[in-house]
């Protein structure tokens, strides 16, 4: 009796914690950074657009609202990316998403996964993952943000996302991985 | 068999109880806060109606009149207290949690700083506003925006009305307040 109650407890917490996006699970960890814009967000935004009159900030909040939920999350600790880079291999598998490009240089491996649109060069979903390669002989991560090091960044986009106007907004946030985002954005339109 | 089953039940009650509960609401822990020297709590009944040139709509005026007050709460880092942070910062964390806010937006540096933008109601009726900023090594604020049923798009389309010398002079009024509590708490240290 007390391992069925036992594996009845395992079943409720497995699925809890499967059911929380990996954003959530690390919320409060002191050792990730994260930047979360939820959906509610860019509704917002959308009716605000409406109410402007000015074209050039029409433009860009029209960009803006493509997209309804965001979330990076830059993590310090090799355990937590490899959470993350399970969360992303679920979530691919899940959501049946294809590879977009992967890179592999010299000092970090970056994917691009996307959920195709409707329309050609649009994508539903787009989902990052950069993981920092360890060299051998050096301790020292080659990226760090106020001191910490970071080996792993991921990074979600939802919305209906025309591929060539979001490096245009990367480039203004200054994210990590803008770079490698224009990369694929060109490789796509090939 | 039945024993087992009956405290299984009772455990799930007891969760789904738990959970319902009310936690203290932040209007309280504002209250209970007022006479504790560490805090700082502003209540700024905005006149917003002051704020605005006269040739505005009766329709206009309904939007404006939706915003009621602003109430700040900011507690400043003390570096012989680190246990009264960290409690403070759990029951206000704990209080924001609550499932009737919404999160816009969030950010967070590792354990340095963080940011919650919430709120309560619907995008385009918001009851209230809350905008939550931890930085280690200063302190941390809450800002409540209190109204009924705001309508942040309509509001912004109203800004170009507002009479900027007013709102200047209003915001150096709240803005003089902290930065004097911030002076009188370092003479104290």
């Amino acid at each position: 009796m007390k391992k069925n109650t036992l594996l009845i407890v395992t079943l409720i917490a497995s699925f809890w914690v499967s059911g929380q996006s990996i954003f959530e699970r690390y919320a409060d960890n002191d050792e990730v950074t994260l930047v979360s814009i939820s959906p509610k967000m860019f509704k917002m935004l959308g009716q605000m657009s409406l109410s402007l009159d000015d074209p050039e900030a029409q433009e860009y909040l029209e960009m803006v609202t493509s997209i309804n939920n965001f979330k990076v999350l830059v993590s310090s600790n090799q355990e937590i990316s490899g959470d993350m880079l399970k969360w992303v291999n679920q979530q691919v598998l899940k959501q049946d998403l294809d590879e977009l490009m992967s890179i592999k240089d010299k000092e970090a491996d970056v994917t691009f996964y996307v959920k195709e649109g409707k329309k050609e060069d649009y994508v539903e979903q787009l989902l990052m993952y950069v993981n920092e390669r360890v060299q051998s002989g050096s301790e020292n991560s080659n990226f760090n943000i106020n001191g910490r090091q970071i080996n792993a960044v991921l990074m979600l986009l939802e919305g209906n996302i025309d591929l060539n106007k979001i490096s245009k907004l990367t480039d203004q946030m200054d994210l990590p991985g803008g770079n490698q985002l224009r990369k694929a954005q060109q490789k796509k339109s090939l | 068999m039945k024993k087992n089953a009956l405290y299984l039940l009772t455990l799930l009650i007891g969760i789904t109880t738990l959970s319902c509960e009310q936690g203290p609401s932040l209007q309280q822990y504002f209250v209970e806060k007022m006479d504790d020297p560490s805090f700082l709590i502003v209540n700024l009944p905005i006149q917003i109606d002051s704020l605005f040139q006269d040739d505005i709509t009766e329709k206009e005026r309904n939007i404006i009149a939706g915003v009621g007050k602003l109430n700040l709460l900011f507690y400043k880092q003390n570096k012989n207290q680190p246990e009264k942070y960290t409690a403070e910062l759990g029951e206000v964390k704990a209080i924001l949690s609550a499932k009737k806010y919404q999160h816009l937006m969030d950010f967070k540096a590792f354990d340095n700083a963080q940011g919650n933008f919430l709120f309560e109601g619907e995008t385009d009726q918001i009851n209230e506003g809350i905008i939550f900023l931890n930085a280690k090594n200063l302190g941390f604020g809450v800002l409540r925006i209190l109204g009924d049923e705001i309508n942040p798009a309509a509001l912004l389309s109203l800004s170009k009305k507002i009479k900027m010398d007013q709102l200047e002079s209003q915001i150096k009024n709240s803005v003089g307040t902290l930065g004097g509590f911030m002076e009188s708490q370092d003479i104290i240290q």
